[in-house]
Formats: structure tokens, C-alpha cells, sequence
């Protein structure tokens, strides 16, 4: 309830496109810079493991590991309890990332916005 | 394998004398079964006549009109179908009698295939005009009647402008709310899936090393 407040009941200029990826610069604003996030599969290894497109994310070498964890254990799936947990830990924590992208993107908007409302005022004062 | 080849060579003996097509023979084609020339002297025409089985006056070869027939007499053109089921015919699946001149196309003419001397039993013009009458009853019927139904005898409980203005109002509802909220959706605070691209760097919230 309170997105739909903020974001159709309240001002929808500071409204962050969620279809659409961050329009800011990624480093601006970070003094001591962010570390890069690291593609450990490979390609020919996503292709090899048969990887579904939507797994082939950042966290597909834990997709992988699992899905071999599987196929050797099958019918005892509940043996793969470790792998799984693994692998969706890493989801949780992509998740986090778009929380935490989605909100700086909104706080870089409205920061944008008041800018724009002092140089207005300050125009106006002169 | 060799008894099928050794089938098939015994049934191409048969094929012509008993009408079956295991295989056909087109590959058996012989330069003296062409047809000669046009015959153009009495002597050409007796030979002609004696070729293809028939009696002089009885012979008279397709009319020349340069398109290649030659010498080929001018069979009357009956299909297969449109002869009589019941005579004793020495080939009764071509309905024909030993002897007998086959028609120049007469492949076409067989008992499976075109009829064209058939006497239809109603022109195709009647056959036309029957169809648009049953058609013209029918859709005559219908139109007629449009106006004139069966009805109990009351008022409707809503006019007919309440109705419609009813549905209208529904409608207009549901499509209402529908494209209403096509760019209002509820969704939760992320923004989209960050996948690994060509040429393409994302980044965590930590520091750098």
C-alpha cells in the first residue's frame, strides 16, 4: 500500500521506472567506488548444463551445482538441501541489489527534483 | 527383393491383358505405334484403315488441322462410365470389346476418371437455380420474419434504451478500469533483472578493492 501511495497518490515525477534499468550513472556519488559483479559460469558451460534463459543470471554457477546435485541424487531430492539453499541465498541477495538500485534511483530522482526547485527559487530571487 | 522385382516383372506381362497397373509400361513405348501421317491417297487410307483394325468405310482419320493427330481414326468419344453396365464386354473394367479403336485420350476416359459424355439428369442451370431458391426461401424467411416474432403479451420490463445503455455502462466499466490501470500497476520496489550482457558492467553496493 505504501508504493501505491508514493508512487500514484503521491508525486510521480520521483516515480523510478520499474521496467526500465537505472538511468543515473552507476559510480556517481561513490568516493571509493563499487566492486563489479562477476559472471562465474561460462557461457559454454550455461550452454552445455541446457540453463534455461532466465537462469543465466549472475548466479547460474549456483543453478548449475544444484541441478547436478539433483540429477545425481534423484528420487532423494531433500540431499540437495545445501546447493538449493546456496542458490537461492544468491537470488535473496540479487534481490536485495534491485531493492537497493531501485531505491537509490529514487532518491537520486527527488534529489534531482529539489535541485531543480532551488535553481527555480534562486532564478526567481534574482 | 527378388521376389518383389520378379512380381513385377511378371505382372508388366500382365498389365495390358488384364487391365491391372502394378507397374506402368511407359518406358516400353514402341516407334511403330506412332501414328503415320495424315493419309492423303486411297492407298494410304486402306493401309491406315487396316492398321488400327478397321474397315475402310469405316475409317476416317482426325481432321487435319495441323495439331499432329495423323492417321489416327476419329473414335466418337464415350467414357467408360457412360456405357451400359450390364452388356457382355470382353474388358469390363474399360467397358470396351476386343478390337475395338480406343480414343485418342482415352486414359482420361476411364471408368475412374472424367465422364464427359455424361447426360446429367438436371442441367447444371437447374441445379443452380435450385440451390438459390432453397436459399432464397431460406434467407427470405428469416429477413420476413425479423420484424414479426412470436412475443408474450407484455412490456418489456426495460426498454430497450435501458438495456443497451445498461450493457454500455458495464462495458465501459470493465474496459475502463482495464486501460485505466495498464500503466498503474502494482509492483514491488526493484528494478529489472540485472543479466550478464556483452560490453555491459554492473555493480554491487560494496567498495572496490
Amino acid at each position: 500500500m505504501g508504493q501505491v501511495m508514493s508512487e500514484y497518490i503521491g508525486d510521480p515525477a520521483t516515480r523510478p521506472d520499474y521496467t526500465k534499468s537505472a538511468t543515473f550513472d552507476p559510480l556517481y556519488g561513490f568516493s571509493e567506488g563499487r566492486k563489479e559483479r562477476v559472471m562465474i559460469a561460462t557461457v559454454e558451460e550455461m550452454q552445455s548444463a541446457d540453463l534455461p534463459q532466465d537462469s543465466r543470471d549472475y548466479c547460474a554457477h549456483l543453478a548449475i551445482e544444484h541441478r547436478a546435485c539433483r540429477q545425481n541424487v534423484w528420487p532423494l531430492a531433500y540431499k540437495c538441501a545445501h546447493e538449493k539453499h546456496q542458490y537461492l541465498n544468491c537470488q535473496y541477495e540479487d534481490f536485495v541489489l534491485r531493492m537497493k538500485e531501485y531505491e537509490r534511483e529514487r532518491r537520486l530522482l527527488e534529489r534531482t527534483e529539489r535541485k531543480a526547485a532551488k535553481a527555480a527559487r534562486e532564478e526567481l530571487n534574482d | 527383393m527378388a521376389a518383389i522385382s520378379r512380381g513385377i516383372l511378371i505382372s508388366r506381362q500382365y498389365s495390358g491383358l488384364l487391365g491391372l497397373q502394378t507397374t506402368r509400361n511407359a518406358g516400353a513405348w514402341n516407334k511403330d505405334w506412332m501414328p503415320g501421317p495424315y493419309p492423303k491417297t486411297e492407298e494410304e487410307r486402306l493401309r491406315a484403315a487396316r492398321k488400327y483394325g478397321l474397315r475402310p468405310d469405316e475409317y476416317k482419320p482426325v481432321p487435319d488441322d495441323g495439331l499432329g493427330a495423323g492417321d489416327y481414326p476419329d473414335v466418337p468419344l464415350v467414357s467408360a462410365e457412360s456405357r451400359n453396365p450390364f452388356t457382355n464386354w470382353d474388358y469390363p473394367e474399360h467397358r470396351r470389346n476386343f478390337g475395338e479403336p480406343l480414343h485418342q485420350n482415352f486414359d482420361i476416359y476411364g471408368l475412374d476418371r472424367v465422364n464427359a459424355s455424361q447426360q446429367p439428369r438436371f442441367s447444371a442451370t437447374h441445379q443452380f437455380l435450385s440451390f438459390a431458391s432453397v436459399m432464397a426461401f431460406f434467407l427470405g424467411t428469416y429477413y420476413y420474419f425479423e420484424d414479426r416474432k412470436m412475443h408474450w403479451p407484455l412490456q418489456p420490463r426495460f426498454s430497450a434504451t435501458h438495456q443497451f445503455l445498461s450493457f454500455a455502462s458495464v462495458m465501459a466499466f470493465f474496459l475502463g478500469t482495464y486501460y485505466y490501470f495498464e500503466d498503474r500497476k502494482m509492483h514491488w520496489p526493484l528494478l529489472p533483472k540485472q543479466f550478464p550482457k556483452e560490453g555491459v558492467t554492473h555493480y554491487t553496493f560494496e567498495k572496490s578493492e
